[in-house]
């Protein structure tokens, strides 16, 4: 980039060329006046409020700083007479079309502040008489427009920025006006409530309902940054707190949201201060059973446990795993973790699993959604091979079974505004949703019919020889066997068993093939059926043969689960895996950990989290210490679940509110959430992020990794000194794509992406070669069946899935007051068609059952789930879907068939 | 969506698809709003044809209902823009009876120029017309030599600014991408009508040398740009093009002929980009000019219609008695729009025009009993000019500041209230201007509220806004409508003439 100087009132600056004069003078230190314009990635200069203007030497017109670009000389006055007296007229202008009372966040805004700075008082301007009536309409937000200036950052922020398109700037010189879809109340339009808006305007004319007040940066005491604890987009968020409790939440500037939020990390922090958060250990009572069904809802706690002091809890939790594994040995225990944890978190979990239980079975929730064993397969990474921002170079992206817009909303936001600038997306899922209508080509096939989709596509490019013959031929192993497999699948084939148009999947299999670039994304839809890694080879095989992988706009990538599901992983928080994907089976694996850890753990795969549960009910596994995980609401087939936690022996649970899971607990620890600690987390495109505490946790709540290190001490082993820095190095000398890792860059810098050697070039991998070798492994298929038909008395296929609004069982985000009154009850999806068959009326409540189980929710009719399915979240515990869920698994991802089972509806009274 | 939408109107459904028939692409949404509103006889889209329209694009509902209440020529019945009720409350206490808005100006009623029909396309060909194009085609070096004859004719825009037309070219040629040319015939200001007149009587002469730019620019496609109220134009220009297609003139370029916003700032070049795309109706800030990216992010030139009109000069178009409006290929004549207390207003022709009043004899003199009170030159943002000036030498007062701007001139009476035609100048930039920037929006709806009072003028008042108008604001309006402020305190402060 071209470096040069120019002059700011005098004052010598270094500019680098391509900047905005408001950017680079802000990069040098020097705030120029302005309201409409940001620094943030997408804002694009705006130019209405004209209070940046300033004086260019050699020119007669004042100009816009926010629309000037640098150029070496360039020379300029920002406080002669002309330029002040300018930009004080033109502040008091935008403050005498506001009304005098506007909503009282106004008070502490950019545009208050600025009326301030630039002594802009109504000295001949009156005010306008107008008092536009407040919209109140939302449940999160407030829009003033008495104290709008019209800037139109909203409008940005909304569309172009976040690509929800919600907010417009209608009608004409004074007429015009922020409006909401096509011009309804903010309440009710489309609004996502990612809080963009919020965040980016300058009055406080749009705001957050709950936090309007608490702007008054006098009383905040607190600011720190941390990583949001929900998906694995990773976005870096501030919080802003005042006598220790959270009063604020804005997006901050991190390498995958650049300031965005979606409306999780916007407002899901508010369980940080929920009343019913741990704060003490907690023992069961003398006497108290635990019977399955017990519920906490309603129900006070201290009824079943007593306070402890930490020592005593400790001691007790450490004896009795001690009795177990002297009754029967260490693979009598299970430890099940949770990627909500930090890396630090992971690796002390499952060292103390095998070097202190010296068990195998350890496992977390990673499984219920993991989508990454195939692609490791085929390149030997455990991880994306491009990054999410890579799509901006794709022309052509592939969407498997991902609902991103609703389960990683700041990744879509990416996506969206690639499709914007003519990225072609081939969708592939049964549902319609938010994503469909960027769609080149939407194909709702037929629940459980990737492979034959794919293979299809596959087969076309060979036939047609579209594909990429010169990558196969040096890139990739096992393309013949692949050529026979596809081979029955001719399009018309797989458009019969897909249900969808011969026609147009050839158009797409043209697209995909001819792309210079193409990045194929999948999901859950994709990776949780019982022939889960067959779906996702499939997709695989397709992206190889075509050769989208490793060069600019391609790349494959899985959309992870939780927030630091790939830290998790990297530290071995797997029951097939060591930290670093070494293999226990392997001895010269093994060797590796059991020389640096002078230990000799266990020389077996351990068993995944389902089949632990199993383990529980057949006798071999009796005791269980779950770190973060609510089995009980997650697991599938919950009944089962529940009466194994029960039949346990020795149940510890360690979280930072007593989940379902904890009633069945024999003692409890009170964790620190993520925001309330040290530590580091990985996200889905690689970015190691470093986190310190921005906020106390509340009474004796302690972080994982310390709990983990003081009941390792208490079960003899001598850690006494370890401490988030020596873990995290310890854990680096493992884990090979930590290599040159340093705990003291992170903290200097925020974060890393890793591989190191390709993050300074591209984050694109593969380019040359994959990690097992020059050639990626196209695998056979194991080929299985969907494990469940319906019939006459379960005519229906469930599928279960998410809310926008909440994450995972809701643990947290239930307890989110914003959240939970966007989204506070379960329902149960219809196609119309079906609720007209079955004379449903809207609001109805329903019966779902499945040969597993059933709930009871309310019916909603809804055009976007095909006609034969029911479609149900699974964040609801008044109606936990798992209750219904099928617990067979994958045989290569050892995932649960959550996207498919037979089930039958009917209405019931209540 | 979480709002279902309503269910659409037969027959507005159908009127949605016909227009959707014709091309389904993003750019044509206000092609397609018009299209509708004629479709429903000259009713505007509803509230629920929108929202299916807005599905039917794939487009975000706010999206289609920024476009559709940023133009006032699709007719959407969206609540009633405060500043146009404010004009109209305004005018039960107007004092003079001449000023009401619509014809105190005075436009021209459609279709009843009185001229000669238009010239078709055989007679154009028989005199020359649409020869160049063959030269350039057969002759590689012509187009250079053709934008070196452009440059040495210093030939100037003339849609007010007269910038020169050869550098915008040479601009758009140095700029990436494949350049597109505009013909601006939008012509939104108040009293104005010279290029009507121009349309309505030689089409095939802009045409010609549109695909003239198109050629010698590498450009492949021109839009002509008509506002939307110039139905004969529209019909004569339809039919002009069809012909020009057929005889093969066009066949590298696409003609597109497009109908305005109906608003005066769809006449500034972003602005009216924007309604090219789609978008809605304001002006982007300059840098970047259309000329490096416009259009789609190519380069876009666009020339008012006069501006095509006189190009031709730099083949050898040559004026023809029978033709009246050719005279203009002389650079010394100009064309004014003449209305107000004149017995015969409407477009007039000047050669070396050497007092404002010697325009009154064109118009047949003044209306009958009227003494001359002054006049405004150049429209709404005009110079109010006193009735002793208007005997001055002209170039006397071009040296003293005047400027002709588009040659609009409205004379008024020593009767008239000069108050309240500064108020209707004030209340045109309030009414028009698109709400975009602080200044413009607020500014001229304060100018229009001080000038509406019967008391002396407030000087600081005015002083104020109309520097900040004139500094701050983002385009020309608010900032020609600030200029025009700035001379109100001189103007009133001296006697009454
Ligand atoms: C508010 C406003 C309205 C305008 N309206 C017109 C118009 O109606 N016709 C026109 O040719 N130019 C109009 N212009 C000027 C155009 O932006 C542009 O400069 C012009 O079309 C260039 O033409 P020229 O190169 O022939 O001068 C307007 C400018 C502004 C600021
Ligand atoms: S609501 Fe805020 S961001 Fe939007 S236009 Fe008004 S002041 Fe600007
Ligand atoms: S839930 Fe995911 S997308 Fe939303 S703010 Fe958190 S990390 Fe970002
Ligand atoms: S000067 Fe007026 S017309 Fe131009 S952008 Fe500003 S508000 Fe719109
Ligand atoms: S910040 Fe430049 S015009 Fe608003």
């Amino acid at each position: 980039m071209n470096e040069y100087t120019i002059e700011i009132d005098g004052l010598k600056i270094d500019v680098e060329s391509g900047q905005t004069l408001l950017n680079a003078a802000a990069a040098a230190g020097i705030k120029l006046p302005h309201l409409c314009a940001s620094n943030r990635m997408g804002y694009p200069a705006i130019g209405s409020c004209r209070t940046c203007l300033v004086e260019v030497v050699g020119e007669t017109e004042l100009v816009a700083a926010c629309n000037q670009q640098v150029f070496p000389g360039l020379s300029v006055l920002t406080n002669t007479d002309r330029v002040s007296r300018v930009r004080r007229l033109a502040l008091e202008l935008l403050e005498a079309e506001t009304s005098a009372e506007p909503t009282s966040g106004h008070r502490y805004s950019e545009f208050s502040q600025l009326l301030d700075g630039n002594d802009a008082r109504l000295n001949h301007f009156s005010r306008t008489e107008q008092r536009p009536e407040v919209d109140a309409s939302h449940s999160a937000f407030v829009f003033d427009p008495g104290a709008c200036i019209r800037c139109g950052k909203c409008q940005t922020a909304c569309r172009d920025v976040q690509s929800n398109g919600v907010i417009g700037f209608a009608g004409r010189g004074d007429a015009a006006r922020v409006t909401f879809d096509a011009d309804v109340k903010m309440g009710d339009s489309s609004c996502v409530s990612c809080g963009e808006c919020a965040q980016i305007c300058p009055t406080g004319a749009i705001a957050i309902k709950q936090s309007a007040n608490s702007r008054d940066r006098s009383k905040i005491d607190r600011v720190g940054e941390t990583v949001c604890p929900f998906c694995s987009v990773g976005c870096r968020v501030e919080l802003q707190s005042s006598d220790g409790r959270l009063t604020h939440v804005d997006g901050a500037d991190g390498p995958a949201n650049h300031g965005r939020l979606c409306v999780k990390g916007r407002f899901g922090f508010s369980f940080l201060n929920h009343p019913e958060r741990l704060t003490t250990p907690l023992v069961r009572r003398e006497g108290i059973a635990k019977s399955e069904g017990q519920s906490i809802q309603g129900k006070n706690i201290l009824d079943l446990f007593r306070p402890a002091s930490w020592d005593e809890a400790l001691e007790l939790a450490a004896k009795g795993f001690e009795r177990v594994s002297q009754n029967f040995g260490g693979t009598a225990i299970g430890v099940l973790g949770s990627a909500k944890n930090t890396n630090e978190d992971a690796y002390m979990l499952q060292k103390l699993a095998r070097v202190g239980f010296r068990t195998p079975h350890i496992d977390h929730c990673t499984r219920l959604c993991a989508s990454v064993p195939p692609l490791a397969e085929a390149t030997g990474l455990a991880a994306v091979t491009a990054p999410i921002d890579e799509i901006a170079n794709s022309d052509v992206v592939l969407m498997v079974g991902s609902n991103p817009d609703t389960n990683h909303p700041v990744a879509s936001s990416v996506m969206k505004n690639a499709f914007r600038n003519g990225t072609k997306l081939i969708l592939i899922d049964p549902h319609i949703q938010p994503l469909s209508r960027y769609a080149h080509h939407h194909f709702r096939i037929a629940h459980g019919t990737d492979v034959a989709f794919f293979s299809a596509m596959t087969h076309y490019v060979i036939r047609e020889e579209l594909f990429d013959k010169a990558f196969v031929e040096s890139r990739v192993e096992g393309f013949e066997a692949l050529r026979d497999r596809v081979a029955p699948y001719t399009l018309e084939v797989a458009a019969k068993l897909c249900r969808v148009n011969a026609e147009d999947i050839r158009s797409a299999a043209e697209l995909f093939a001819g792309a210079r670039g193409a990045m194929s994304f999948w999901g859950m839809g994709a990776s949780q059926h019982v022939f889960g890694a067959d779906n996702i080879r499939a997709i695989i095989a397709l992206a190889l043969v075509c050769g989208q992988v490793g060069k600019p706009g391609a790349g494959l990538h899985p959309l992870r689960g939780q927030n630091n599901v790939q830290g998790s992983c990297d530290a071995g928080l797997l029951p097939d895996y060591l930290p670093g994907y070494l293999d226990p089976r392997n001895a010269f694996d093994r060797s590796k950990c059991n020389l640096l850890w002078n230990a000799t753990i266990p020389p077996d795969r351990g068993l995944s989290i389902v089949e632990m549960f199993d383990a529980i009910i057949d006798g071999s596994i009796h005791g269980l210490y779950v770190v973060g995980g609510n089995p009980s609401l997650s697991n599938p087939n919950l009944n089962k679940s529940n009466e194994a936690l029960s039949k346990l022996e020795h149940l510890v649970v360690q979280d930072i509110f007593p989940t379902e899971t904890a009633m069945f607990a024999d003692v409890i620890l009170p964790a620190a959430a993520l925001a309330e600690r040290e530590g580091t987390v990985t996200n889905t495109d690689r970015i190691v992020q470093y986190i310190a505490p921005a906020i106390e946790p509340p009474g004796d709540a302690r972080p994982d990794w310390e709990i983990v290190r003081d009941l390792a001490v208490k079960y003899g082993l001598h850690w006494q000194d370890r401490n988030v820095e020596n873990i995290f190095a310890e854990m680096s000398s493992l884990v090979p794509c930590l290599e040159g890792f340093f705990w003291r860059d992170l903290v200097s810098k925020g974060y890393m992406r890793y591989p190191l050697e390709s993050s300074n070039k591209s984050s694109n991998l593969f380019a040359k070669a994959f990690y097992r070798g020059k050639k990626a492994l196209i695998a056979p298929l194991d080929g299985g069946q969907i494990s469940e038909q319906t019939d006459a008395n379960y005519p229906f296929v469930l599928v279960t899935g998410r809310v926008r609004e909440h994450w995972h069982t809701g643990s947290m985000t239930r307890k989110a007051s914003v959240l939970d009154s966007l989204s506070p009850s379960p329902s149960a999806h219809l196609n119309p068609r079906d609720f007209a068959k079955m004379q449903f009326f809207e609001g109805n409540f329903v019966e779902v059952k499945t040969r597993r189980g059933k709930i009871q929710l309310a019916a909603v009719r809804d055009p976007d789930v095909m006609p034969g399915v029911i479609w149900v979240a699974m964040s609801f515990f008044e109606a936990a879907a798992n209750k219904l869920t099928n617990d067979r698994i994958d045989p290569t991802t050892r995932v649960p068939e959550y996207k498919f089972c037979a089930a039958s509806v009917r209405p019931i009274r209540k | 969506m979480r709002n279902p939408p309503e269910l659409v109107d037969e027959r507005e459904r159908r009127a949605i698809q016909d227009a959707l028939a014709s091309g389904r692409q993003r750019d044509r949404l206000l092609e397609i709003l018009l299209d509708v509103r004629d479709a429903k006889g000259g009713i505007g889209i509803s509230k629920s044809g929108l929202m299916f329209l807005a599905e039917q694009l794939r487009l975000y509902p706010a999206e289609v209902y920024e476009v559709a209440t940023t133009y006032p020529s699709t007719k959407f019945v969206s609540p009633t823009p405060a500043v146009e009720k404010a004009a109209t409350d305004l005018d039960s206490e107007w004092r003079v009876a001449p000023a009401k808005s619509a014809s105190f100006f005075g436009g021209l009623v459609d279709g009843s120029n009185g001229s000669t029909p238009p010239r078709s396309l055989a007679d154009y060909r028989e005199s020359g017309g649409y020869e160049i194009l063959h030269i350039l085609k057969s002759d590689p070096t012509a187009a250079d030599d053709l934008m070196q004859k452009v440059a040495a004719l210093n030939l100037k825009g003339r849609a007010g600014a007269g910038f020169p037309v050869a550098r915008k070219w040479k601009q758009a040629k140095r700029s990436a991408g494949t350049p597109v040319v505009v013909v601006n015939g939008n012509e939104g200001e108040l009293g104005v009508f010279k290029d009507r007149f121009i349309l309505e009587n030689e089409p095939h002469a802009i045409i010609e040398a549109a695909l003239v730019v198109a050629h010698v620019t590498g450009a492949d496609h021109v839009f002509i740009y008509l506002q939307d109220e110039y139905k004969f134009a529209q019909s004569i220009f339809a039919k002009a093009v069809a012909e020009t297609m057929q005889a093969g003139l066009a066949e590298t370029v696409t003609l597109d002929l497009r109908r305005s916003g109906g608003a005066y700032i769809c006449g500034e070049e972003t602005t009216l980009i924007a309604s090219l795309e789609g978008r809605a109706g304001r002006p982007t800030e300059r840098p970047p000019y259309p000329s490096e990216m416009g259009y789609k992010g190519r380069p876009t030139i666009v020339h008012n219609v006069e501006t095509f009109f006189r190009l031709r000069r730099a083949w050898g178009a040559q004026s023809d008695v029978e033709i009246p409006v050719s005279r203009l290929l002389d650079p010394n004549t100009s064309l004014f729009s003449v209305t107000g207390r004149v017995r015969n207003p409407g477009p007039k022709l000047m050669s070396n025009l050497l007092r404002l009043v010697d325009l009154l004899d064109l118009a047949g003199g003044l209306s009958r009993g009227v003494e001359l009170g002054g006049m405004v030159v150049g429209g709404s943002c005009g110079t109010l000019i006193s009735a002793v000036d208007c005997e001055r030498p002209l170039p006397d007062l071009v040296q003293n500041g005047l400027t002709l701007g588009t040659g609009g001139v409205f004379v008024f009476s020593s009767k008239d209230d000069r108050r309240a035609i500064a108020f209707e100048m004030a209340a045109f930039a309030a009414r028009e201007s698109c709400g975009k920037c602080g200044p413009c929006r607020i500014g001229s709806k304060k100018a229009m509220e001080t000038l509406v009072s019967n008391g002396p003028l407030d000087t600081v008042l005015i002083d104020e806004l109309s520097t900040v108008m004139a500094e701050a604001s983002l385009c020309g309006l608010g900032r020609n409508a600030g200029r025009f402020l700035k001379t109100l305190p001189s103007y009133f402060g001296d006697p009454q003439p």
